[in-house]
């Protein structure tokens, strides 16, 4: 058998892998629709219908959703998806889990075009295709998924055009870094900084002036896409709104040490941001804690598995002794720059800003395997802990994680939803409280997301006539229990000190752990 | 080298505060080591600590997979947990920004020296890796029981030192010793 032929058979086998961890019950896992995954499908199956988004802008840049304005390549990858699949939850949650699926293919040729063997670079991929930290974000239809794809893909072009000048490969390097910038908040700062910093590693292959027709070429379609995020960012809203939602530098716990001392000030600053950013390299994230899919100090998953961590610590010791300089400096870049737009923001050890961090950590493992390649029985030994790593990773995501976290995940409003919108003949009013979750009756959710989409609204009809019948707000029973035919969906704490008569109670929706989610109540 | 790392460990707020302001209370609490390390090994598998395991096991049970449930949530977990919880210990942010263990001003030199002697010398690093233990043995993860972690930190960072001239150290350590005066509270 030839090699190109048995490389093709374990691409095939490992993308058949890849799309098993990601497709197995998309639907299912996770339990429910969040309330991005909503919004994105509403706006994209607005978009498809109308060519408008659900404020009825046209064909926006930025969607402006629940004022968090959403990047727009995911939207209108799910205007595809929604055109294919029809406008259901699989429809939404395939586009990330679809690009997921790719992504440890196009790792594979990114790692070959960083020299290392294909045995090592096929190990790796594998590695990615069973890897928590990926497999979650591509099952739950996140942005940065796809950005990390873009921005893969986009190194591997740029690298591929530094060695054999094809125009072609320039072009698509132009694209897919611009894309990435399009898709989500994080790789708009760390792709024009690796961008730079490559073109410095590589700055001998550059060859300007031979190559300057081509140059020119690139750098039109880099205004293509670069002159519209920069109205943008300096003339909308988009941006802005986000930095001021996200960033570190709005965070109480920093705030409130400042004083009027500007020095002084630029001192805790960083300070506050380095502690943030060096916070990233903790071995118990990394392997134990990162996914927080159970409470904290309960077993967990971290970005990468608990047996990894040795073998991390191989990889890097064989970075450091590899001869190879402008890998040692591209996956340096890598590893310090990963952690960077995460640092940024306001939370403690995000795993999902973080994933641009993983190119790193697929590198590292890479050093580990070529190192391990002709070590069989080491590579079986690590193979099967990997194994039952995953296993354990299977239980934590498919069973503890659902128990535990079913209610971070808005479980309980698709059932009252479509209840509520099979029911709607029925009732005069529906009241569908805007409270959510245990914690407190101050936490709210968006129910008129859950409302839109799985009643299937039209598009075409403005918003407020859609939902004409329904009054998202706290029930009060001891004023509403007097209107007639009205169908309440109230949350426990909206209802805590009143005594419902049975017959009134229709239905009890409970979140996994057996939490009462939603009442539902007729008057 | 010795001398360098003598000189960063005098320096340090964590010298000050536990081995010059507060030796007796330093002196008690190492002369407690024996008792912490007898009532860590009650408690590592008490019944606080063996809840969760529990508690993940019913669930495992509750959806058919009561196998799962027993491989994957028992004491030998409890023991995975206590070694990952030794990992974090190691966390430059709670060595470096927490209590000022160590002034942060040195993390440059911390991170080139990691990879000097992880260059030269990789079988330290795993030394340092396993250098929290002390804390999961005696069940205290206090600064006076990660004095060898910080001193490994310290070792990190004379040995970059070791090799920068004087014109360069002088500075640095200037700086240095302005951001310890800076950070003491």
């Amino acid at each position: 058998m030839s090699n190109n032929l048995r490389l093709t058979i374990f691409i095939i086998l490992i993308t058949i892998v890849s799309f098993t961890c990601r497709f197995w019950q998309l639907t299912n896992y996770p339990v429910h629709l969040s309330m991005d995954e909503a919004t994105i499908g509403i706006n994209a199956y607005s978009v498809l219908e109308t060519g408008n988004d659900e404020w009825g802008f046209h064909l926006p840049l930025a969607f402006k959703s629940v004022g968090d304005y959403k990047p727009p390549v995911n939207v209108y990858l799910t205007v595809i998806s929604i055109k294919i699949f029809g406008y259901t939850e699989f429809a939404i949650r395939f586009p990330s889990a679809f690009i997921g699926t790719i992504t440890p293919i196009i790792v594979f040729f990114l790692l070959l075009e960083l020299s290392f063997s294909p045995t090592a670079s096929l190990f790796a991929s594998l590695w990615l295709a069973v890897l928590p930290w990926h497999i979650h974000y591509s099952r739950g239809g996140y942005e940065s998924v796809t950005a990390l794809f873009c921005l893969i893909a986009g190194i591997l072009f740029l690298i591929k055009w530094f060695k054999t000048h094809y125009l072609y490969q320039l072009v698509l390097t132009v694209i897919f870094l611009s894309l990435s910038v399009w898709t989500y908040h994080a790789e708009r700062l760390l792709t024009p900084i690796i961008t730079i910093v490559l073109l410095y590693i590589y700055r001998l292959d550059l060859k300007l002036k031979k190559y300057s027709k081509n140059y020119i070429i690139g750098f039109f379609i880099l205004c293509f896409f670069a002159v519209p995020f920069l109205n943008q960012a300096l003339f909308s809203p988009a941006i802005k709104a986000r930095v001021e939602t996200t960033s570190f530098l709005h965070d109480p716990r920093l705030t409130n040490q400042l004083s009027k001392n500007f020095i002084s000030n630029q001192y805790k600053i960083i300070n506050y941001w380095a502690g943030k950013y060096v916070d990233y390299f903790d071995l118990k994230f990394i392997s134990w804690q990162g996914m927080q899919f159970t409470p904290p100090e309960y077993p967990d998953v971290g970005l990468v598995f608990l047996i990894d961590v040795p073998f991390l610590l191989l990889g890097l010791y064989q970075l450091i002794k590899s001869k190879n300089k402008k890998l040692q400096q591209i996956t340096w870049t890598l590893i310090l720059l990963g952690p960077l737009p995460a640092s940024l923001a306001m939370n403690d050890q995000h795993a999902l800003r973080a994933l641009t961090w993983l190119p790193a950590f697929i590198i590292l493992m890479t050093f580990t395997f070529e190192y391990l390649k002709y070590k069989l029985p080491l590579l079986c030994i690590y193979f099967f802990l990997l194994l039952i790593n995953f296993a354990y990773f299977f239980n934590i995501y498919t069973i503890q994680s659902p128990y535990y976290f079913s209610e971070y995940s808005q479980y309980g409003f698709k059932q009252a939803a479509v209840y509520a919108c099979q029911n709607e003949d029925k009732f005069k009013t529906i009241v569908f409280s805007d409270t959510f979750g245990s914690l407190g009756p101050l936490n709210t959710g968006l129910p008129y997301l859950y409302v839109m989409f799985y009643c299937q609204k039209d598009p075409t009809i403005n918003n407020h006539a859609q939902v004409a019948k329904y009054e998202f707000r706290r029930p009060d029973w001891k004023h509403d229990m007097n209107k007639p035919n009205l169908l309440l969906i109230a949350t426990p704490w909206d209802i805590l000190n009143d005594k419902i008569p049975e017959n009134q109670i229709i239905e009890t929706i409970k979140f996994k752990n057996g939490h009462t989610a939603f009442v539902l109540i007729k008057t | 080298m010795r001398k360098l790392l003598f000189i960063l460990i005098i320096i340090q707020p964590f010298f000050w505060k536990y081995f010059i302001l507060n030796i007796p209370n330093t002196i008690s609490e190492y002369r407690k080591t024996p008792s912490y390390i007898s009532s860590q090994i009650k408690n590592i598998f008490s019944e606080n600590n063996i809840a969760p395991l529990k508690e993940m096991r019913w669930n495992s049970r509750n959806e058919n997979q009561e196998l799962t449930g027993h491989i994957f949530y028992n004491k030998s977990t409890q023991l995975i947990r206590e070694f990952t919880n030794s990992l974090g210990r190691l966390a430059p942010q709670r060595i470096l920004f927490g209590d000022n263990q160590i002034c942060w001003f040195l993390l440059p030199a911390i991170v080139f020296g990691f990879i000097k002697v992880f260059k030269t010398k990789p079988m330290i690093v795993v030394l340092f890796v396993l250098s929290p233990i002390i804390t999961v043995i005696t069940g205290q993860p206090t600064t006076l029981f990660l004095i060898p972690t910080l001193l490994f930190y310290l070792y990190f960072a004379a040995k970059w030192f070791q090799k920068q001239p004087p014109k360069f150290i002088i500075p640095y350590f200037l700086i240095l010793i302005i951001f310890l005066a800076f950070n003491v509270k």
